[in-house]
């Protein structure tokens, strides 16, 4: 999970790594240079987007971070204000410790190009080592990020000690990226961090206990904030452009999230809209009542169909059976006309049997169950034009 | 001959005594894979599926000449286990837990590939060469034994296109699921050489999905082969920057990530792209009529 800019650069500073004194408004830090008022959101390029400004007086600082505070920065809510000493910057690098998925390793890479976006640099500008989880970060790979951002000796200490706690961070904080862009040269000779983007390893949860939930999870739907409260996935996809649902549209369930992939693909490529999905994760090990609620979460997107891919290879899918029909004798369930189930399992016929019995569509073939799905989608289509 | 498992596998269970463990052993017995024992620390002398449990990796492996191992233990033993593995020479380990932190998973591949252990996952649906071994969580009853290879990420679209597979009327030789994590042990190319080499499969169906790069490998490789290859990558309507249930699974803000591009790649090199997972059987035996006539 991404992380607000404050978010990540307290986990910095917790390693050591030198951040500006910033707070978060209407808390204001001491500064003899001004201050910048950074709005927080996940998004990228907010600078651009008006998302960073100046204050030079206490006066300008509360009116533009007053201006800033509850907005809205593009399609997404300013999660908070942050106001930080404004530093004297003589050069903007770029420092990021990666995990590297395709060499499996952490990268570590830098740029005398910072402050921009690093897709924009050329590879030739950007250095990079790749750091082997059984050595550890060494001198030497220090020594060749420096030379390539040509920094001077002076410097060299404290550039080792930036990159050390960096990777510290990456690996201590369980993070799949911790982003220093920029990281600043001040007029001071003083090397700080004066962006950070950190992503967090949702796997690794269960190790810092005592680390506060990100901030922007508040934001989330009520549908992804269920779905993480019963251990499944959840893809909301209703609002991601910013516009609003599209009608009619398919709510997912499948098992594994290859399946789900490949379910989605087969409504979505066929130019019906997708509300969203769910990956059961499991979920059927809990119980039927435990998967009954992960089918009432599903409703909560407020599709026009539900469309039901369950492949089992060592598991019954009657616990999955039941727990549709339960689901759909809620309160706001969907009318089963508008049920498309397709489940593989062992003994399938039984769960068959009680679909059937239950009033909902039933097949064992993902092509068939596709073609139901678009079925229905055509048939509200061609209603809602009649109706208009 | 079939790659990674077959009838000269000897396998262990790591765990075999938990529910899981114990689930995957009566079913290897009761199907015929060459199941030779388990390990579980402190209940060493006991027996599973009438086989016998030994308290330690190394004390199996001394005693039952096992090559390959099957990881069922719990979350918090993974690490420890798999360097446990590793450490006793075992040449094969399938890891079939997920959510693993992907720092672990950096650690347990490095030493894995440093030892010369061959690690499928974490987060791996395992492999089997029907009708002659099965270290996965597949159902022996659902495979049927043929000349098409599968290796895939994802263990439930594999359970698809075997389905399309026997649907058009093919079986399969082996087939390698690598896992749905964003750090896996062996990659598509790993496992494209094996297939390769083997004279028992005429073709192979890769199974892609958004995120990482490592498809992109795959592709060029897929350029040098002699056996036909056809791609399939999901997650073409995959919302950006949502987790699709894998881990690995994102449509990140990289281009490379992206399941239309890796279908380009791939293409380019003259790999059949299947656009649905419902067309791979029909694209499968297009290619075989083709790579027959020419």
């Amino acid at each position: 999970m991404k992380l607000l800019e404050y978010e990540g650069k307290a986990l910095l500073l917790r390693h050591g790594v030198p951040v500006p004194a910033g707070a978060l408004w209407p808390q204001v830090p001491d500064s003899s240079n001004g201050w910048m008022i950074k709005a927080q959101v996940l998004a990228g390029g907010r600078g651009k987007r008006g998302g960073i400004q100046a204050a030079a007086t206490c006066s300008e600082l509360e009116q533009r971070a007053r201006a800033m505070q509850g907005g809205r920065l593009g399609d997404e809510p300013v999660h908070a204000v942050y106001i930080e000493p404004r530093l004297r910057i003589e050069h903007e690098y770029y420092l990021a410790a990666i995990v590297n998925r395709d060499r499996g390793q952490v990268s570590v890479m830098a740029s005398a190009s910072g402050g921009i976006d690093i897709e924009e640099v050329p590879k030739s500008g950007i250095a990079t080592i790749d750091l082997d989880p059984l050595a550890g970060l060494m001198e030497f790979q220090v020594h060749h990020l420096r030379r390539a951002l040509g920094l001077k000796d002076s410097l060299a200490g404290q550039f080792g000690d930036i990159v050390c706690k960096t990777v510290a961070t990456l690996v201590q904080e369980d993070a799949e990226l911790v982003e220093i862009n920029p990281l600043v040269r001040t007029a001071e000779g003083q090397l700080v961090a004066a962006d950070a983007k950190v992503v967090l390893d949702d796997d690794a949860m269960f190790r810092h206990p005592d680390r506060p939930g990100p901030a922007a999870w508040s934001v989330d739907s009520r549908f992804m904030q269920r779905c993480r409260e019963l251990g499944v996935i959840g893809v909301d996809s209703r609002t991601r452009n910013g516009q609003p649902p599209k009608h009619p549209s398919v709510a997912l369930l499948g098992n594994g999230a290859g399946l789900t992939m490949a379910t989605y693909d087969q409504i979505a490529l066929s130019g019906v809209d997708v509300a969203g999905a769910i990956e059961l994760h499991g979920a059927l090990a809990r119980g039927v009542d435990h998967t009954a609620e992960v089918i009432r979460t599903l409703f909560l997107l407020e599709a026009d169909v539900v469309f039901i891919n369950a492949f089992y290879q060592l598991r019954s899918t009657h616990a999955l059976a039941q727990a549709l029909l339960q689901s759909l004798d809620s309160p706001g369930a969907p009318s089963r006309d508008s049920v498309v189930v397709r489940m593989r399992g062992v003994q399938q016929e039984t769960s068959q049997k009680m679909m059937e019995e239950g009033g909902c569509f039933y097949t064992p073939s993902l092509s068939e169950a596709t073609a139901r799905v678009l079925a229905i989608v055509d048939a509200m289509s061609r209603k809602a034009q009649l109706g208009r | 001959m079939t790659i990674l498992v077959g009838s000269d596998s000897r396998i262990l269970i790591q765990g075999i005594t938990g529910t899981t463990g114990r689930l995957f052993a009566e079913k290897m017995v009761a199907h015929g894979t060459p199941l030779v024992g388990g390990v579980t620390p402190g209940k060493g002398g006991s027996g599973v599926a009438g086989l016998p449990v030994f308290d330690s990796m190394r004390e199996a492996v001394t005693a039952t000449g096992a090559n390959a191992v099957l990881s069922c233990i719990a979350p918090k033993y993974v690490v420890d286990g798999i360097f446990e593995v590793v450490d006793a020479g075992v040449p094969l380990v399938c890891l079939y837990i997920e959510n693993i932190p992907v720092h672990d998973a950096i650690r347990m591949c490095a030493y894995a590939n440093a030892r010369g252990t061959r690690m499928l996952g974490p987060n791996s649906a395992g492999a089997v060469s029907p009708g002659r071994a099965n270290l996965s969580d597949l159902n022996d009853n659902n495979m049927r034994p043929g000349r098409i290879g599968i290796v895939s990420k994802s263990g439930t679209l594999t359970y698809e296109v075997i389905d399309e597979l026997h649907r058009h009327g093919h079986g399969e030789s082996t087939v390698v699921c690598l896992g749905g994590d964003r750090v896996i042990g062996t990659n598509y190319v790993d496992v494209l050489r094996l297939f390769e080499d083997d004279p028992d499969t005429d073709l192979i169906v890769v199974i892609g999905e958004p995120g990482g790069g490592l498809e992109y490998a795959a592709a060029e490789y897929a350029a040098t082969m002699r056996t036909p290859v056809v791609a399939y990558i999901a997650g073409q309507g995959s919302p950006q920057g949502a987790r699709m249930g894998h881990a690995g699974a994102v449509v990140g803000e990289d281009e490379r990530s992206r399941p239309q591009n890796k279908m380009k790649a791939f293409a380019s090199v003259g790999v059949q792209v299947a656009r649905l997972v419902t067309d791979v059987g029909a694209i499968v035996s297009r290619r075989l009529e083709q790579a027959k006539a020419s």
